[in-house]
């Protein structure tokens, strides 16, 4: 019978070392989630592109065509959801992300975002639409831009198809663009709104975007 | 990102411990229900100091009068200014002879130990609580580790009396561990208490070391650091049971806890000569440190949970607040267990697993079964924030000075 264990220090290598294996376990499973989160947008980004591509394809296809302002309004609301669930994807799976870097797919996403405004704008124009498009620049990790985005967020529940928000990363650093549309709305503060090309410093509340957009 | 490093070494450290005590166990498992047999049976006297203890005290000496013990045991009932009818119910113990009645002036636990231990004839003294029971072959299976003369105290496993309240039987499954806890302490020589259900000491050692210490909060923790100090080695008996009543109401069990907590924060401050020092084993450089850490540990959880919890429910009534509910996010599976936020949760889930294997072990050396599973669940998910909670009370009223109060 054993009344006593002489714990010796191996031991305590041993725990520590299997341990360590299972740390080191666990980051490989959160490394194949971020794989599968990766994948997932990069899925999700293909047949935004894809889609994206037909919007392009339609639309220069339709320019001269009667038929553009009754095919552009049931195209565009699709597109806008594609560009909506995209960006919720990716917003959530970049915060829980440790190994992948996001910062191609959030380039393509800004792109694809702007692409999709200048559309927009072109389509209100041409078919004397009352739509309204917001510009959002906000910054991470910034509760003022958080609850922005949450106001937004109730605007595009109460008008649906009649608003488009597009959301910028305003110190992403990646992609030029971003930093053209900064200054040429003479964005200052963060976060701000463009709405229907008119910046406003932000932030504003429910109500202040109401109030804008009742403006003549 | 601090907070997501906090939370992955507080996982690696409780990953640690619960492999160190997981492996132990499974690896001395034919160990841990073994005790070994007598070569003979020493003389024993059994303290009860009492303070107002008229519901329990009678099932209690009915008790001790009940255990098989083959040499002849002397019961000491110190009643310790009772104002109620403990005396009266022990009186006619004493008249029969069955046992010593001490009465005194009320001067707290450690005082009535001490009285009861001028009279103590046995070479052995355990020490019980008057709301404690014991089994019948208690001793039996516990005196053989005395054979060693190294043994100072030998500890026995404490089960509760009743589970009939939630905070009942929630403390069920802190006993059950305890009780294989204990047992792998006494294995590698880290025990470092000896419970006031039931302990016994050797005589001699307690007459070499002085007496119970009178102003602690918890002279369990205090002998048992004495006794680890002077060089001897306490025991845990997994066979050998006493039963104890439990508090039963939340008021109780914070009252019980913060003297605890308190107590065991005393007494390592008073025997921080032991912390970190290799004369003392792994007691000093493994087992004490944990224990100072553990609190801090705790609160670091405690804070993170609520932080983040709080944080989202703060966002969640925010959103509801300014949007409303409007559940036409585009949910799926797919997305749900991609989206999983493993730096946050994994560490957790590793702790969680590693919790239930360790209930699951205990629950199997004692041979018990866990009372209901919803009670399991709320053990992990509420019980130890409970605890935390107790711990950062307690260390509030050490850091106040506040009265220390039993």
């Amino acid at each position: 019978m054993v009344e006593r264990i002489l714990l010796r220090k191996r031991y305590f290598v041993y725990v520590g070392v299997v341990t360590a294996a299972i740390f080191v376990m666990g980051l490989l499973v959160g490394y194949n989630l971020d794989v599968l989160k990766s994948e997932f947008i990069e899925t999700e980004t293909a047949h935004a592109v894809l889609e994206s591509e037909s919007f392009v394809i339609t639309e220069a296809y339709l320019q001269h065509s009667a038929d553009y302002c009754r095919l552009m309004e049931t195209r565009l609301p699709q597109i806008g959801t594609i560009i909506d669930q995209l960006g919720r994807d990716l917003d959530s799976f970049s915060q829980k992300n440790m190994f992948i870097n996001y910062t191609s797919l959030d380039r393509r996403y800004f792109l694809y975002e702007i692409r999709f405004w200048m559309a927009v704008e072109d389509y209100k124009q041409r078919c004397n639409k009352n739509i309204t498009t917001v510009a959002f620049f906000y910054r991470l990790r910034d509760p003022a831009s958080a609850d922005q985005g949450i106001v937004l967020t109730a605007l595009k529940e109460m008008f649906r198809e009649n608003i488009y928000i597009f959301s910028f990363d305003a110190d992403f650093a990646h992609e030029p663009l971003i930093d053209i549309l900064k200054e040429e709305y003479s964005i200052q503060t963060i976060p701000s709104l463009i709405i229907n090309k008119q910046t406003h410093a932000g932030p504003l509340s429910k109500e202040d975007v109401r109030s804008i957009l009742a403006q003549p | 990102m601090w907070m997501i490093i906090t939370v992955w070494i507080i996982a690696a450290l409780t990953i640690f411990l619960g492999l160190f005590w997981i492996t132990l166990a499974v690896q001395y498992r034919s160990e841990l229900r073994r005790y070994p047999s007598p070569r003979r049976y020493p003389s024993v006297t059994v303290l009860v100091p009492a303070y107002n203890e008229e519901k329990t005290i009678q099932r209690c000496i009915d008790s001790l009068l009940g255990m098989e013990y083959p040499t002849k045991m002397q019961i000491i009932v110190v009643n310790d200014g009772s104002t109620d009818t403990t005396e009266r119910i022990v009186r006619p113990y004493a008249r029969k002879g069955l046992v010593k009645l001490v009465t005194q002036k009320n001067a707290g636990k450690g005082a009535a130990l001490n009285r009861g231990l001028r009279y103590a004839r046995g070479e052995l003294v355990a020490v019980m609580d008057a709301d404690s029971l014991v089994s019948r072959d208690i001793l039996t299976t516990l005196v053989g580790h005395f054979d060693d003369p190294k043994v100072g105290s030998v500890i026995s496993s404490i089960k509760p009396t009743k589970h009939d309240t939630l905070i009942e039987r929630l403390q069920d499954n802190e006993y059950i561990i305890a009780c294989l806890f204990r047992r792998l302490l006494s294995l590698t020589n880290m025990n470092y208490i000896t419970p006031g259900a039931f302990s016994v000491f050797r005589k001699s050692a307690l007459d070499r070391l002085g007496p119970f210490d009178e102003n602690n909060l918890t002279e369990d923790m205090e002998i048992a650091l004495r006794l680890q100090s002077s060089g001897y080695e306490i025991r845990s008996s997994t066979m050998s049971i006493a039963y104890t009543t439990l508090p039963h109401t939340l008021k109780a069990f914070y009252r019980q806890r913060i003297r605890w907590y308190r107590g065991l924060i005393q007494n390592t401050i008073r025997y921080k000569r032991m912390v970190f020092n290799r004369k003392y084993g792994y007691l000093g450089t493994f087992q004490l440190p944990v224990n100072m850490a553990f609190p801090f540990i705790g609160l670091i959880v405690m804070s993170f949970l609520f932080y983040v919890t709080g944080l989202s429910l703060y966002q969640l009534i925010q959103y509801l607040a300014i949007v409303g509910f409007h559940p036409n996010v585009q949910l799926s599976l797919e997305r749900a267990l991609i989206g999983f936020d493993w730096m946050i949760y994994l560490p957790w889930v590793l702790g969680l697993f590693f919790g239930f294997l360790t209930v699951k072990i205990s629950y199997a050396v004692m041979n018990e079964r866990p009372k209901g599973k919803l009670n399991l669940l709320i053990f992990f998910l509420a019980y130890y924030t409970l605890i935390n909670i107790l711990w950062c009370v307690a260390l509030f009223k050490e850091a106040l000075g506040s009265e220390n109060t039993w």
